[in-house]
């Protein structure tokens, strides 16, 4: 059995919604009937847009919340029924600086947690120099976590993660607020803890780092799985069609609709560029140069002003669109 | 102007948003009322009632306290609205906001100081109001000049509400500090009993205290039917603190804002 | 190696330990907190002990002392009311704190046992409680002149054991209203309020009106506010005495797993709907 097994896995969120007296319940679906599996030493990276049901599915892995159907297995443990011994076989690290306590220093928060995953004292105290060391806060270990920059805490927070050295890490967003430099960190050991044969979930918005990183990736959009494979595989799907990127400001709303009206573009995507002052189309088009100058008349007489046109290799960005329709940014 | 009525606005919508927080307030008086009686009625026993009269020189235990009470409960409202509403605002990241856009300090902290004119007002008027009506109806219409010493006595303590908001921009944590404070007051102002009770120099503290004066020259109006202008040396100590503490408050604000600018407090929470 | 030669006695003292150490840090890193609680708790008593004094007969400085009965009966009742806010402001508070820092998440994501993370830090909050409540006692006899004594320090203590089981298990439902309802402030306050009302804290439940007192006569800590007043000061037990130590005894046994029972379910079903450390 693998380290993970996902099996038909799913939530559905219960609600009452409106006014005071004229609530309606409503049923959200997070996750429906996903499965994938994760041997050892492999990242596995969970890719897609807000929303999707990434965090609900790394909540689910770790126990925070429970499975309306299906299961999953961390180590042959059940997270519906075996609750206790999935935690102990789990190193988890949830988005964000605020998973550690301000008022005690770097070493503090880590002897805590060592503590509450039942670490033998001495044992702990090495484990702890040595983390604080791989992460680079072993200068710091004094200081209070309060008086640490937002990259310090997320670094202290991964090492937290790798405390009881478990065979199954869970790493949502791990790299969201760092410098390239730390970025860079996080991701050597990431890779160092593969090598080692942990298997690894990783979720991320960043495409490069999934790219980078994941030996398989699971693109999620709306709770379902819509891709899953090894990055390059996926990449090699949409790389029958040509991807052009162009850039222009004053785009319509209808014009990705109105583009598919082309026989050779299969899928179009827009978003806003980094600087928001021009929008992105993401055109997936077969025999893309000889189709070029007839996209480009059509956006003219639709009064766009193009700046940019790239061809460029697809992405998983891509490998979404091509599934969904929609960029991951949306 | 406009800034005024948008702060003014913008206070009083958060008391509509959090009812909770008001029916506490509201509540608090009448439970505080209800303990003392209920605990003086178990150490005074069937004597209680002449035991209280010989020391404060009146039968109406119940009009005695919730004045008190009342006035407590205001000041309350008063010091920890206009400070805590600079930490709410530091933790939500928008104090900075507020200080960049082109607003004179003073009218940020009256417009908040405004709304809970409003807010105590109803306080006052609900539960000393109500309370009145019910135990000494003979009295109900000088529940409007107590009212009035009231508003006089509301004034010096929007000065220490502003004094407040400046230890909030620099100290980060006031809720510790105005209970404190608030519990200090209470206890030097005869909230539940007369400051005469109290030693020679507590009673010279108690004496810088607007509260000592608005809550003893209620007493006297709704107790002792005595009018706002007999009690003529109480209202000018009050003007004068009316004037003294919001020019003390504001400009202690102002040196502490000051130096946040150069030490850049104004981010950190 | 790591954790699977530790035994399991041995892991929950160790998770106690922790929680314990970690709480007392914390609470000893915020000055303000400290110099603050330290300060205000004894104000509040000597706050309402002033008003409760016009009802006592006027007495000389030097039989002051003598007088002293009715100040002993209401600083039990101080001492009840500091207990008490163990359970909600301390624990179920601090659970509520932990929810808006964001680290409530990681609590329940280790593998220890909820009680003895509470426990640590109910223990932390004991002790600081017991050096408050310590010391007003001395400043109560510098002052005040009154010497609070015990009439039957066994019986006391017995009591005082029985009080803290049922905050623990007063202090787990907390925890656990916390995790279910986010207004946690109102609902505290209503809780609060109704104990020093209606549970003979501050008073006897004979002042209150015949109908209340049925309900009075309902809630558990009456009586163990009463059985600790009684071996105290002296004074005559709601009901007789075999019965009120059986009634108390139950009291306490039935509020610790409630507790228990309670924190579970509510963590369980928290669970389900994914609440779980959503602020």
């Amino acid at each position: 059995m693998n380290p993970v097994e996902v099996s038909q896995l799913s939530k559905t969120f219960e609600t009452r919604e409106g006014r005071l007296f004229r609530k309606v319940h409503r049923s959200v679906v997070a996750v429906d009937g996903i499965d994938f599996s994760v041997p050892k030493g492999e990242i596995f990276g969970l890719l897609g847009p807000n929303g999707a049901g990434k965090t609900t599915t790394i909540k689910m892995l770790c126990t925070l919340i429970t499975p309306s159907s299906g299961d999953a297995f961390i180590n042959g443990f059940s997270v519906a029924k075996d609750q206790q011994k999935v935690r102990e076989n789990l190193g988890v690290m949830l988005t964000g600086e605020r998973t550690l306590y301000w008022k005690l220093t770097g070493q503090e928060n880590l002897e805590y947690f060592a503590a509450l995953y039942h670490l033998d004292s001495a044992y702990a105290k090495n484990r702890i120099l040595e983390l604080l060391k791989l992460v680079g806060l072993n200068e710091r270990q004094d200081t209070l976590v309060e008086n640490y920059s937002t990259g310090m805490r997320i670094r202290l927070s991964f090492a937290k993660a790798l405390l009881n050295d478990a065979r199954v890490l869970l790493f949502d967003e791990p790299t969201a607020s760092l410098d390239p430099q730390s970025s860079h960190l996080i991701r050597d050991i990431i890779r160092d803890l593969k090598r080692e044969g942990h298997a690894i979930i990783l979720t991320t918005h960043n495409m490069e780092e999934a790219d980078l990183l994941s030996d398989r990736v699971a693109i999620i959009d709306q709770g379902k799985i819509v891709s899953l494979g090894p990055p390059s595989e996926l990449k090699q799907k949409v790389k029958s069609s040509d991807v052009i990127e162009i850039e222009a400001r004053n785009l319509a709303k209808q014009t990705p609709a109105a583009l598919q009206s082309f026989s050779e573009v299969s899928k179009v995507a827009i978003t806003p560029s980094q600087t928001g002052e021009t929008e992105l189309l993401r055109v997936h088009v077969e025999k893309g140069k000889e189709v070029l100058p007839r996209i480009l008349e059509f956006l003219v007489r639709k009064q766009a002003t193009i700046t940019k046109v790239t061809f460029i290799e697809p992405t998983l960005e891509d490998v979404f669109i091509a599934e969904t329709g929609r960029s991951l940014r949306d | 102007m406009q800034a005024l009525t948008a702060i003014f606005c913008k206070g009083l919508k958060h008391h509509i948003r959090y009812p909770g927080e008001f029916a506490i307030f509201l509540m608090l008086p009448f439970l505080f009322t209800f303990l003392i009686l209920g605990m003086g009625d178990a150490v005074g026993g069937n004597n209680a009632a002449a035991y209280f009269a010989a020391r404060t020189g009146t039968t109406n235990i119940v009009i005695y306290e919730i004045l008190g009470s009342a006035v407590w409960m205001t000041s309350w409202v008063v010091i920890e609205d206009v400070g805590t509403a600079i930490r709410d605002e530091q933790i939500k990241g928008t104090l900075e906001q507020n200080f960049l856009a082109p607003v004179h300090r003073f009218t940020l902290l009256v417009g908040l100081s405004l709304t809970d004119v409003v807010i105590t007002s109803i306080l006052f008027l609900v539960v000393v109001g109500v309370t009145v009506a019910v135990v000494l109806p003979s009295s109900f219409l000088t529940v409007i000049p107590a009212f009035l010493a009231l508003l006089l006595g509301l004034i010096p303590l929007f000065g220490i509400g502003f004094l407040f908001a400046g230890f909030v921009v620099r100290f980060k944590e006031p809720y510790i500090f105005i209970q404190i404070v608030n519990l200090v007051f209470a206890t030097l102002t005869g909230t539940y009993y007369p400051v005469t009770l109290l030693p020679y120099w507590v009673q010279a503290l108690s004496g810088v205290l607007p509260q000592t004066y608005v809550i003893d020259a209620m007493r006297r109006i709704v107790i002792a039917n005595q009018t706002l202008v007999n009690l003529y040396g109480s209202i000018f100590i009050l003007l004068a603190l009316a004037l003294a503490y919001p020019i003390l408050g504001y400009a202690v604000f102002r040196r502490i804002e000051r130096k946040a600018s150069v030490t850049g407090e104004f981010s950190k929470y | 190696m790591n954790s699977r030669n530790i035994s399991y006695p041995s892991r929950l003292i160790e998770e106690f330990r922790a929680s314990f150490l970690k709480d007392i840090r914390s609470y000893f890193r915020y000055p303000a907190w400290v110099i603050g609680e330290f300060l205000s708790t004894p104000l509040w008593f000597f706050f309402f002990a002033l008003g409760v004094t016009l009802f006592v007969p006027v007495v000389s400085v030097a039989a002051r002392g003598t007088a002293s009965t009715g100040i002993s009966y209401f600083f039990f009742g101080f001492i009840f009311i500091v207990l008490f806010s163990t359970s909600v402001w301390g624990v179920g508070q601090s659970v509520r704190n932990e929810q808006e820092s964001g680290t409530l998440e990681q609590f329940f994501l280790a593998p220890a046992n909820r009680a003895t993370l509470i426990l640590g830090r109910w223990a932390r909050i004991f002790l600081t409680d017991s050096l408050i409540i310590s010391y007003t006692t001395v400043l109560l006899y510098l002052i005040g002149g009154t010497a609070v004594a015990i009439l039957n320090p066994t019986l006391f203590i017995l009591s005082v054991g029985l009080y803290e089981l049922s905050l623990i298990g007063f202090g787990l439902f907390m925890a656990g209203l916390t995790i279910r309802i986010k207004a946690y402030n109102s609902i505290g306050n209503a809780i609060f309020f109704g104990y020093m009302i209606f549970t003979g804290a501050l008073f006897p439940i004979t002042v209150l009106p015949q109908p209340v007192r049925y309900f009075s006569m309902l809630l558990p800590f009456t009586y163990l506010n009463d059985l600790m007043r009684h071996a105290a000061l002296g004074t005559t037990m709601i009901l007789p005495e075999n019965l009120e130590y059986t009634v108390a005894i139950l009291a306490s046994v039935a509020m610790l797993i409630f507790g228990f029972v309670a924190f579970n379910k509510i963590e369980q079903d928290a669970r389900v709907k994914g609440s779980i450390a959503t602020s």
